[in-house]
């Protein structure tokens, strides 16, 4: 401040500069390539999600011929029934999206509640919630989702219950090895030294402490999810046609092969695309190292 | 502040009216713990008492019990791996070993603050300190948030910290180490406390910085009347803070006393071997010595005093077990050659 101020004014130009300063520092959270990834993330969300504002045709309805290759007016072609492959195609990253948001944080939830609890308690619950972690990690997660699809019968919730629920003991496994690291630290003991209950201490103190790693196992678990539930769709045990999976047009497309090149090249593109991006995001976060300490100099 | 050359506090004066009932009250605390199948014993038979607003120290080697005595006293030990055994252990007028889990909790933080020696790892960092003080303040007196927050700025001020009312608003790391040995005391002493546990309090920080610390913990304890126990291996520090000391030596009490009995005319070999291994600067002739051979863990077996194997006055009758007996009345040592101690 080289301009010299009315002492009246000097008060407010500390105030603005401090609030600029603090703002500059707080609402840019990230490194660079991790705010261009979950940009990209948020651009594909808000393309899917307001979908059905612009779309020029509806999802299941024919708007040209059978197989037709891309052309002006369908930029993906179109498919045997003769809908537009890429509204199909915005639809169905819309689900895969869903499926991913919906398991990372609700698998997130439950499992890291399940694994703090097991870590943090120790003993025998430990043992049995653990001994449950491991009989599900031994079944390919597959067979696991399939057994889920075929007691509960097929509906478009039915494969992001069964993703959420196979993604669940990857999150208890990661948050209980991290909470028994925690648990051991100082400050841990001093919180139970000023009396908080342990409920709190997960809550408050372990919790915060390992959210970098189970920010990490959500964007793993997130693309695992959408890997999964294409794979359920490919085999007719996802969503019911005719809403639009990338795995199910995956599976449709394979019987054109012959007559059309683009129908089976961009839903797998976009499988190719959400699941590259969510594993760069864990990628670069776990690359940050004490995220919570670097992040709030 | 490394050094007894600092003047021994006067035990007589700093005593406010005698309370009722002794705010720490120990009877045969035995703490033993497992490792791997072995057994280890900690503590071997410790009896105490800590009258409201006393400073009592607790001076021994590492290994020697010290710490798992003070965290025995809130039973902050792992449950599974330890057990603590006493014919009384009351603090604050808690049975410590049949109370349940919640008046546990609020005996912890509530009539008894601990501080630790690690200040940055003693501290949550991943919240902000403000909020960290604030909520010892709801749970133990049931303040509104906004009458916690402004009590908590007001907290952070009283331990000197510049610009409280700001700096609540950052994280641990953020501070110093002195302030944020400042920033626990104010966690620990948050609900007014009857007993103050200071688990070396200084240890991790530089010579000034400590001196400022024993500063604002004296102040605390006359402000809020307060009992102190003070862990520490440094008797300078010892003999500023505290009007009793406490000896321990292979997890039993070799001595207790007075400050200045204790310092001036020492009972037990071992605390005259400590007090020759510090530097002194009234006696610049006076030769420093350490004392040979090592201390003793929870593991060795220990027949009769614990000492002998190190001491220089060992005798054959040192092969039983001394008990604590007076060596002048308010001081005692367990040593069967006390008479013979220099």
């Amino acid at each position: 401040m080289t301009v010299p101020l009315a002492p009246e004014y000097r008060g407010t130009v500390s105030v603005v500069r401090d609030f600029v300063t603090r703002t500059r520092e707080r609402h840019r959270p990230g490194t660079p390539s991790q705010r261009v990834i979950v940009g990209a993330l948020i651009v594909l969300v808000l393309i899917s999600v307001t979908a059905s504002l612009w779309a020029p045709y509806p999802a299941s309805a024919q708007s040209g011929a059978s197989l037709a290759p891309p052309s002006w007016a369908h930029p993906f072609g179109t498919d045997e029934l003769g809908e537009d492959i890429f509204v199909r195609f915005i639809y169905g990253i819309r689900l895969s999206l869903l499926v991913a948001a919906s398991t990372a944080v609700v698998a997130g939830v439950v499992g890291a509640a399940i694994g703090m609890a097991a870590g943090y308690v120790g003993g025998l619950v430990d043992s049995v919630m653990m001994r449950g972690v491991d009989f599900m990690l031994a079944f390919p997660t597959l067979v696991i989702a399939m057994t889920i699809v075929a007691i509960v019968g097929p509906s478009t919730a039915t494969p992001v219950l069964a993703t959420i629920v196979v993604s669940i003991p990857l999150f208890a496994r990661v948050a209980r090895a991290s909470t028994l690291v925690e648990r051991q630290k100082e400050y841990v003991l001093a919180a139970r030294a000023l009396g908080a209950s342990s409920v709190r201490i997960m809550v408050r103190q372990i919790l915060p402490a390992i959210m970098p790693v189970l920010r990490v196992q959500a964007a793993i678990a997130g693309a695992l999810a959408v890997q999964l539930e294409a794979s359920l769709s490919f085999l007719g045990m996802g969503v019911r046609p005719p809403t639009p999976s990338l795995g199910a047009m995956l599976n449709t497309a394979r019987q054109y092969l012959s007559q059309s090149w683009s129908y089976g090249v961009f839903p797998g593109l976009g499988l190719f695309l959400i699941i590259m991006l969510l594993l760069m995001l864990a990628n670069s976060m776990s690359d940050d190292g004490d995220a919570p300490l670097a992040k709030t100099g | 502040m490394s050094g007894a050359e600092t003047s021994v506090r006067p035990a007589s004066t700093a005593l406010p009216e005698p309370a009722p009932d002794p705010v720490v009250e120990v009877a045969d605390l035995e703490v033993d713990f497992a490792v791997r199948g072995a057994i280890g014993h900690a503590v071997r038979g410790v009896s105490f008492q800590i009258r409201s607003g006393e400073a009592v120290g607790l001076v021994g080697e590492s290994g020697s019990g010290k710490t798992v005595t003070a965290l025995s006293l809130l039973r902050l030990l792992p449950d599974r791996t330890t057990r603590v055994r006493a014919r009384s252990l009351r603090v604050a007028g808690v049975d410590v070993l049949g109370a349940s889990a919640a008046s546990l909790a609020r005996l912890r933080g509530g009539a008894a603050g601990v501080v630790f020696q690690d200040p940055l790892r003693a501290l949550t960092p991943t919240r902000r300190v403000g909020s960290q003080i604030v909520e010892v303040i709801e749970r133990h007196s049931g303040r509104s948030r906004t009458q916690a927050r402004l009590e908590a700025v007001e907290l952070l001020s009283r331990v000197g910290i510049p610009d409280a009312r700001n700096r609540a608003r950052d994280y641990p790391h953020q501070f110093s180490g002195g302030q944020r040995q400042r920033i626990l005391l104010a966690t620990a002493v948050a609900s007014h406390p009857r007993l103050l546990i200071a688990d070396e309090p200084t240890t991790a920080l530089d010579v000034t910085t400590q001196s400022q610390i024993l500063d604002l913990l004296l102040d605390l304890q006359q402000d809020l009347k307060m009992a102190v126990l003070l862990i520490s291996h440094d008797l300078g520090v010892i003999a500023r803070v505290c009007d009793r000391v406490l000896v321990m030596y292979g997890g039993r009490l070799v001595e207790t006393g007075s400050t200045s009995d204790v310092f001036r005319a020492p009972g037990h070999p071992y605390t005259a071997g400590l007090l020759r291994s510090i530097p002194r600067l009234d006696r610049p002739g006076a030769v420093t010595s350490a004392i040979p051979g090592e201390a003793v863990d929870g593991f060795t077996q220990v027949v009769g005093c614990a000492f002998v194997p190190r001491c220089s006055l060992a005798a054959p009758v040192c092969t039983e077990c001394p008990e604590l007996e007076d060596v002048t009345p308010g001081h005692q040592a367990a040593c069967w050659r006390s008479e013979l101690v220099t």
